[in-house]
């Protein structure tokens, strides 16, 4: 009997102290991320303009985000052009490079650090650089094109600006490749060695050891991939612009949805209350994608070592 | 791993409704109340000129505008020796600044507004109005409305026509800064007789001008140069173009830009594009005026900002001898286009804060009154800039006691004030914002982005392309207009 | 080349060297291709005013000159803004895996009934775009009267930690074999002393991993404080001053290669990191964690 009391007691402190060592980040998330959200939540059903005016205009926002504001269409467009093509081809590209250096040659690891370099450059330092290459006037891409004779304006006209974003990608292309090489590292070599004896050749060993074995990385890169991407909000240093402005492209073509959240909030007039109704559509939206990448993920074997 | 997260949307949502009941009550309330126009002032007679307190100014920390701040407050000071002034930044855009400070609740009591933000910040109950302090001050003879420019003294009002919710600087026009020794170098004649380039020059003269111009570029390895930095993005050069082409941007519940009129205005533009006369405006193509390549600058820049600047890039001519700095460039009005013609305007100013104190208020009426005294006019000319003053009285920039033409004056200074003068009623503000003034700067963004998508569209004016482009930028500027105006 | 061919030779065949060969001049090609744009920042931040604005562009400057770093260090002050980054920097680098780890420990050492609703709260947080939180967050914010100060991103991190990195630190505690608490319970030592003494010393792979992701992430980042820092130039941080100098300002050519040396001077911090911690990486301290 006394036993038993003094082991509940035990348990009880330890949960305690579970508590205290959880504590500060359950306290964090509270008020940092979960009390804020259901704030926004509440602006989204108000006229915000980030002073004094808070009118209650019930579901208008979501309305006027659907029916009235043009930008709607051309911004949810853009971001899922670009997520759908970026998400992809970083996953084909990274696979190919990591390919490419996934072997014993001297000096591959010079390589391998090489090829991620440019992952590490920031967003600003990236985005200056983008800017001055891709000039219409005086950049050098159209100098190094033009070798083959061809000229374009990249940035500067609609047409080829959502096009010349997406090509600066390619240059992240090491983030996915060291996902990729940790997921062959994790590939027991002897799978491959009886494969071999098997007389498996190499689109055989892909397409039945190498991809069904990295199917935990690549479903963990498609889903912070595809939230990442619809998050994308590169072009407000690659584009610049003012406040209200800031990042939109010419004619819009690279206006993204994160960037007009920005600028309905905090550029220009300051529509806070329709900025949060926006921002919760993103939310829903990422939440329905997260659902229904989990819910599809049958293909995605996890190791049984855990 | 996989069974959590299929419930973590529940998770997610359960924990959100639990929070929502906190945000009962949590409405957002404002710093102090507007007073409105209905409150005590005191007046300007029964002020203790020894009280001593602090104003806290925002203003632009770049360039002149801290300086002009700061010559202002130092003469404020011969009259009130013991109010002392704390200058806060501004960094970023007036808006997003105010609102931080709103919020905090650290308002400055003064701050740099220009007649567009003003729109939206008075809407959002920010600005005092000033009518109470005109209004006595006005009664008892220290103060007159009718000697400054009617046309930008409303800029500094409610919708532009009603209270006052700031004080304007400057009357700011639209001029043309050009470089005198591109001019000659290209034979173009500047003899004040014969000139083409004089005050009140018409759009066809400045095309011909342009025409010399482009020839002896082309004739001398230039042909990448632009000819002028034209900022036709920019609202009171855009603006001034199309309403010079009849331009209505709203009848009663519509937009009304889809028009012959817009089109001729856009394809105006294009043409000096296309010409190599005036650099589109991304952010590739410029004349680079400011260094020394461009011939034109369209602009409402003080003359002694630019003459500043060109000190710079012709340091060494100037140094030894070559030249002085009115051999290097000088001003022109805008040139008037058609038979209705407009210059562009605009203004920046001072507006007192709405959530003032009631102490301080009397006091920040006091400054901005002396901003707008011949004094305080003069004291921004020698301590920054030389805008052109806000008074009558002050046009001419060589009469005595006016101090903006001070060591200028063999500077065609009476450009700056051309357009507001007596029988030339060319001024013109950007009427159109009106429609819906809490989102003026939205409305201009749209027409911007109007004349952008054109003039930067490789298509030549006049082919296939060229139309189908134009057409969609009109048609696209006409909903986001009607969206802006009506709908938002 | 030539080692190259020296290391094959125990398998020479013409074979394999031309695949060698091949492979070596893929690898030179694709590198030459991901590096130029960064080898050219570099070459233009080197330039003059009159160098860089030739057209045909010079890959190369004429004569190098330190023009454009003279600029950003003594006419911009860029040191002062990157004590700002630094400061951030240093505290997040305490606070953030402290709190994670503490969490983490909490979650997978102790667990008391509910930890794992707890814990699917604190990953919920990761599918929160930014972009909702950020309006409510700048009016608390400014109603605290945290806007232009470094507040914003200090104080929180030490209530935060972030669902990812709690995510590996948890991964990597459970890879702890138990008997090591166990044994050291027994020995009378209390939970803070197991924490610090048994578990954290072996997360230290971990902890590193989590470090360098936050400095690269908090160096690099001017959107947050583009939102809550805004108002006071003095606050600051390198980011923000190159972005608002450099991006949201149209400036004119004739600053063109300042923009360059500024980001040139942004780069080197996370390139050296990288550079020193690279082989870590590869090697890819986050696999363990998401094989689960």
């Amino acid at each position: 009997m006394k036993k038993k009391t003094r082991i509940s007691k035990r348990k009880s402190i330890e949960n305690l102290q579970g508590v205290l060592f959880t504590l500060p980040v359950i306290i964090g998330i509270a008020v940092f991320t979960y009390y804020q959200a259901a704030q926004s939540l509440y602006y989204s059903f108000f006229d915000y303009n980030g002073f004094s005016k808070m009118d209650f205009v019930g579901f208008k926002n979501f309305v006027n985000i659907f029916t009235h504001d043009k930008e709607t269409l051309v911004v949810f467009g853009n971001t899922f052009l670009y997520a759908v093509i970026t998400v992809p081809l970083g996953l084909v590209l990274g696979y190919l490079t990591a390919l490419l250096v996934n072997n014993k040659l001297k000096g591959i690891n010079i390589f391998r650090a090489l090829f991620y370099l440019p992952v590490v450059i920031p967003a600003v330092a990236a985005g200056v650089l983008w800017r001055d290459i891709f000039n219409s006037d005086y950049g050098v891409m159209n100098q190094i094109i033009g070798v083959f004779g061809l000229h374009s304006r990249f940035f500067e006209v609609a047409s080829s600006s959502m096009p010349t974003l997406i090509f600066t990608t390619v240059w992240g292309v090491g983030g996915s490749m060291v996902i990729w090489l940790s997921a062959f590292k994790n590939i027991p070599v002897e799978l491959y060695e009886s494969a071999k004896l098997d007389g498996a050749n190499a689109w055989h060993r892909l397409r039945y050891i190498t991809l069904p074995m990295s199917t935990p990385m690549i479903f963990f890169n498609l889903v912070t991939a595809v939230i990442g991407s619809l998050q994308t909000m590169s072009t407000m240093v690659i584009m610049g612009g003012g406040a209200g402005s800031a990042g939109k492209g010419e004619s819009n073509s690279l206006y993204f949805i994160v960037v007009k959240i920005y600028n309905d909030a905090f550029g220009r007039g300051g529509r806070m209350g329709y900025a949060s109704a926006f921002g919760w559509i993103l939310f829903i939206i990422i939440g329905l994608l997260t659902f229904v990448l989990f819910k599809s993920n049958k293909w995605v074997q996890y190791a049984e070592n855990n | 791993m996989k069974m959590r997260i299929k419930s973590l949307g529940i998770v997610l949502m359960a924990a959100l409704l639990l929070m929502l009941p906190l945000l009962s009550g949590c409405r957002v309330e404002p710093p102090a109340p507007n007073p409105g126009d209905e409150y005590e002032v005191r007046d300007s007679e029964d002020l203790d000129k020894n009280a001593a307190l602090e104003l806290s100014i925002m203003t632009s920390t770049d360039g002149k505008e801290r300086k002009i701040v700061e010559g202002l407050a130092s003469g404020f000071n011969k009259e009130f020796p013991n109010i002392t002034f704390k200058i806060t930044p501004l960094s970023g855009n007036i808006y997003e600044s105010i609102m931080g400070y709103y919020n905090a609740n650290i308002m400055p009591d003064i701050f740099l507004n220009e007649s567009l933000t003003m729109l939206t910040l008075g809407a959002a109950g920010t600005l005092l109005d000033l009518s109470p302090y005109i209004k006595a001050d006005t009664a008892n003879g220290t103060f007159n409305a009718n000697d400054y420019y009617e046309n930008f003294w409303r800029l500094g009002q409610k919708n532009w026509n009603g209270g006052q919710w700031m004080a304007p600087r400057a009357a700011d026009q639209v001029v043309i800064s050009f470089n005198k020794l591109k001019m000659i170098e290209a034979g173009i004649d500047l003899n004040p007789a014969t000139t083409k380039v004089k005050n009140g020059w018409t759009w066809d003269d400045f095309l011909e001008v342009c025409a010399e111009l482009r020839e002896h570029f082309d004739n001398t390895g230039r042909g990448n140069l632009y000819l002028a930095d034209g900022y036709l993005n920019w609202e009171a050069n855009f603006n001034a173009i199309l309403s010079s082409w009849g331009v209505q941007y709203f009848g009663e519940d519509e937009s009304l830009i889809d028009s012959a009129a817009t089109r001729s205005a856009l394809n105006m533009m294009k043409n000096l594009v296309e010409k190599k006369y005036v650099a589109s405006f991304n952010a590739s193509s410029q004349a680079n005026f400011d260094g020394g390549q461009g011939v034109f600058l369209l602009h409402s820049r003080a003359a002694s900002l630019t003459a500043d600047i060109l000190k710079e890039v012709y340091k060494t001519q100037i140094a030894n001898g070559t030249y002085a700095i009115d051999d290097i460039f000088d001003v022109v009005t805008f040139p008037l286009i058609g038979a209705n013609p407009k210059v562009g305007a605009g203004v920046a100013g001072y507006s007192i804060a709405s959530t003032i104190d009631a102490t301080k208020r009397d006091y920040a009426w006091q400054f901005l009154k002396y901003m707008l005294s011949k004094d305080g006019q003069n004291n921004i000319s020698q301590s920054g800039a030389n805008y052109p003053p806000m008074r009558k009285d002050m046009a001419d920039p060589f009469a005595d006691g006016v101090k903006w033409g001070e060591g200028m004056e063999k500077f065609n200074l009476a450009a700056y004030t051309w357009a507001s003068q007596p029988g030339h009623n060319y001024v013109c503000p950007t009427e159109f914002v009106l429609k819906r003034p809490a989102f003026a700067n939205d409305l201009i963004f749209e027409v911007s982005s109007m004349i952008g998508g054109y003039l930067n569209s490789p298509a030549l004016i006049g082919s296939t392309a060229a139309n189908s482009k134009l057409n969609s930028v009109i048609s696209d500027c006409k909903d986001n207009l009607e969206y802006w105006a009506f709908a938002a | 080349m030539d080692t190259a061919i020296k290391y094959n030779k125990k398998h020479i065949s013409a074979k394999n060297r031309l695949i060698t060969a091949v492979l070596y001049l893929t690898l030179t090609a694709v590198a030459v291709f991901l590096i130029f744009p960064y080898v050219f920042m570099v070459s233009r931040s080197l330039m003059t005013v009159a160098d860089y604005s030739q057209v045909p562009v010079n890959f190369f400057p004429a004569k190098p000159s330190l023009e454009a770093y003279k600029n950003i260090f003594v006419d911009s002050h860029y040191f002062k803004y990157m004590l700002n980054t630094l400061i951030i920097v240093a505290v997040n680098l305490i606070a953030v895996p402290l709190s994670a780890s503490l969490c983490a420990y909490g979650f997978t050492k102790i667990k008391y009934p509910g930890s794992n609703f707890v814990f699917s709260l604190v990953l919920a947080t990761m599918m929160i775009p930014g972009a909702l939180l950020q309006i409510p967050l700048f009016v608390f914010f400014s109603k605290l009267g945290w806007l232009g100060t470094l507040l914003p991103f200090t104080l929180p991190s030490f209530l935060g930690g972030g669902a990812l990195y709690i995510f590996l630190l948890m991964q990597f505690m459970r890879g702890i074999p138990n008997e090591l608490e166990n044994a050291a319970r027994i020995d009378g030592a209390g939970v803070l002393t197991r924490y610090a003494r048994i578990t954290m010393p072996l997360c230290i792979p971990v902890v590193l991993f989590i470090m360098v992701s936050v400095f690269g992430g908090l160096w690099s980042d001017f959107y947050g404080p583009l939102i809550y820092l805004k108002t006071n130039p003095a606050s600051y941080t390198l980011a923000l001053k190159i972005y608002i100098d450099t991006i949201s300002v149209n400036v004119s050519s004739a600053l063109a290669n300042v923009r360059m040396a500024a980001g040139v001077f942004m780069s080197i911090p996370p390139a050296v990191l990288f550079l020193l911690y690279q082989r870590k990486l590869v090697d890819g301290v986050m696999v363990g964690a998401i094989k689960g």
